[in-house]
């Protein structure tokens, strides 16, 4: 039971104020401000992943050349070209990187 | 009857369910944005801490441990916001209008969209800001004594002493410094919500 009169002046109030702002839409700007966190991090993540993997696949023609005469030597009977595995390889991480970067935004949403 | 609170949080926390804290805004949103827009006087401004509220409560939902209520640990966060944000030279800037206790400078226009009579408004205003947020979260949102207690991070007693003490204040305001109770109005006894605005203390 309410002490004095303040008390119900200001559940009255309250109550009022509170009833009116129950259906204006503030669940959707919330939403909408949570979504917009949510995809400017996926836009990091994507943009990290991307950067990376084609750095790291623009490596792979160097260290196949380094690589070639110890391939050639280990697999003699191996005749594919060096250009032909790098770009196998690079192939590979990008579709790699691309394949993280889809599971991570899969399970954020 | 559906989940209740705890479980919904369980719920958000064990399938990052963006649904199960979705019940939870629908649920807590209009009463603490009352309570924060009386609290800081500014609609606008009440409402960004809010969602700014929301926003770290989802961020830490896994931080919520269940001993309190949700509505408590939410209030205190929103009440940590709103002391963070009056911090800011910026939020000062802003709240420079709202907060004034100048009767002078109350927004004539706000008071009248907010329901809020200017009486009540000029009263509440000139409350100190711990008397102002354990009155509204005791006498308003109907929290218990020992939950705002929580939410304000004050002893309990210290919290009896706040509401009290912003009651005494209040009732002098509306009667105009004499420190008595005001009169009872239809309003108040049948607590018809609009029937208050501006018009509690004229009849």
């Amino acid at each position: 039971m309410p002490s004095d009169n303040i008390e119900m002046l200001l559940q009255a109030d309250f109550d009022d104020l509170a009833g009116r702002l129950e259906n204006d839409r503030f669940e959707k700007r919330l939403q909408f401000r949570l979504a917009a966190r949510s995809r400017a991090r996926l836009g990091v993540i994507g943009l990290a992943g991307g950067l990376g993997a084609a750095f790291a696949a623009s490596q792979f023609a160097d260290l196949g050349r380094l690589a070639a005469p110890y391939l050639a030597k280990a697999l003699p009977s191996y005749t594919v070209s060096i250009d032909t595995a790098t770009q196998l390889s690079a192939a590979v991480v990008l579709a790699a990187a691309v394949i993280t970067t889809a599971l991570v935004l899969r399970q954020d949403t | 009857m559906g989940p209740n609170d705890i479980e919904l949080v369980a719920l958000a926390k064990v399938t990052q369910d963006g649904a199960a804290f979705t019940e939870l805004v629908r649920r807590h949103q209009a009463r603490l944005r009352a309570f924060l827009r009386r609290l800081c006087g500014s609609a606008h401004l009440a409402d960004d801490i809010a969602q700014e509220t929301f926003i770290k409560a989802y961020e830490g939902l896994t931080s919520f441990r269940g001993g309190a209520s949700f509505r408590s640990w939410l209030y205190a966060i929103a009440y940590r916001e709103f002391l963070q944000d009056r911090r800011r030279e910026k939020a000062a800037a802003r709240l420079k209008g709202a907060l004034q206790t100048d009767a002078s400078n109350i927004e004539t226009s706000s008071a009248i969209e907010d329901g809020l009579s200017m009486d009540l408004r000029r009263a509440l205003m000139g409350l100190e800001e711990t008397e102002r947020a354990a009155l509204l979260l005791c006498d308003a949102a109907g929290l218990s004594h020992s939950e705002a207690a929580r939410v304000l991070k004050a002893p309990l007693g210290s919290i009896k002493t706040y509401i009290a003490r912003g009651r005494k204040k209040m009732r002098a305001a509306l009667t105009g410094g004499s420190d008595k109770r005001p009169p009872e109005t239809e309003t108040m006894k049948t607590k018809a919500p609009a029937a208050h605005k501006g018009v509690i203390y004229a009849v």
